[in-house]
């Protein structure tokens, strides 16, 4: 169980340092799929808009640890 | 698959698998090293040469598991992974370029290995097991992030498994040698730069795949890649460059 428990947490780890940096990116990313489903953007404008949330999300995370 | 239009997308995951391996390789080698120095080479080799095949048959499953699964599926999933894994390597060499956390310290990583070996029991058995489970444990330990990039392009595009597992066995050949040769640790900041340089190409690639499986199309994966790469490059190096100037700018406001 204790080793069971250290490979999850290190495999976590592998993906997720600051929790809520991580649930912002998710969260973005269903909320872009919403919106891919439900308003038909132009295919460049939706992923312009992917990459500056992640990009957003990015800065803001550095800045708070910073 | 890829054609020979999209080399920029091939390029891009054997660099990312370069870059990844180089990171990982040069840990593992501080304590390969240090191992080697306190208990011999034969049971290191060993643990090292077993840690290797773990990781290889791990890639192969975790592939072949994710060939099984649906296209934008896979996609979703594989896609996520590398954002949330990319963007925290970007995330940590940012960090490390404002030094709001430390360059990682090698010498000392050395020093405290070779202290903390020595101080392991050693076996009166010809093989030294102890050794070997602690070079099996360091290459198993750095090695699956190695062994989670190089699956995840192979699984977000069966075409790059063979170029990113390519890069990685490169780094790997070039690093190892060097290690060895030199006998001493590369400096930090090189490993950063790698580090950032990894952080955004998986990055862009996340954003690719995560982007495919919501449902948003990409005209041409070799434009894309590099111009999502580029632009993480730039908000990174932008976001450091303007944070750097800010502290400084504090800091004369304070003395003045």
């Amino acid at each position: 169980m204790n080793v069971a428990t250290t490979i999850f947490d290190r495999l976590f780890a592998l993906f997720v340092e600051d929790g809520a940096f991580a649930l912002s990116i998710v969260s973005w990313l269903a909320g872009g799929w919403i919106c891919v489903a439900t308003i038909h953007f132009p295919a460049a404008v939706e992923s312009f808009l992917l990459f500056l949330g992640f990009s957003f999300m990015l800065a803001d995370s550095v800045r708070r640890a910073s | 698959m890829i054609d020979g239009s999209e080399f920029a997308f091939v390029g891009a995951a054997t660099l990312a698998g370069f870059c990844a391996c180089f990171v990982e390789c040069v840990e593992v080698l501080v304590v390969v090293l240090a191992l080697t120095l306190v208990r011999g080479w034969p049971a290191v080799l060993a643990g090292s040469s077993a840690g290797l095949l773990v990781l290889f048959f791990a890639t192969r499953v975790l592939v072949a598991f994710l060939a099984g699964v649906p296209g934008s599926t896979v996609h979703l999933i594989v896609g996520v992974l590398l954002l949330l894994f990319g963007l925290r390597w970007l995330r940590g060499a940012m960090l490390r370029s404002l030094r709001a956390i430390p360059l990682p310290d090698l010498a000392a990583l050395y020093a405290k290995e070779v202290a903390e070996i020595g101080a392991l029991n050693r076996c009166d058995a010809a093989f030294d097991f102890v050794a070997a489970a602690r070079a099996l444990k360091t290459t198993i330990c750095n090695g699956v992030e190695v062994a989670f990039v190089v699956a995840a392009l192979g699984a977000g595009n069966a075409g790059l498994l063979a170029p990113a597992a390519a890069g990685a066995l490169v780094s790997a050949l070039v690093i190892v040698p060097f290690g060895f040769v030199f006998y001493r640790p590369i400096a930090a900041p090189i490993i950063n730069s790698l580090k950032l340089a990894a952080g955004v190409l998986l990055s862009a690639f996340g954003t690719i795949w995560a982007g495919n499986g919501i449902g948003t199309e990409w005209p041409r994966l070799d434009v894309a890649i590099v111009v999502l790469a580029a632009g993480y490059l730039l908000v990174a190096i932008g976001y450091v460059r303007m944070a750097r100037r800010g502290s400084s700018a504090d800091s004369r406001g304070v003395s003045g």
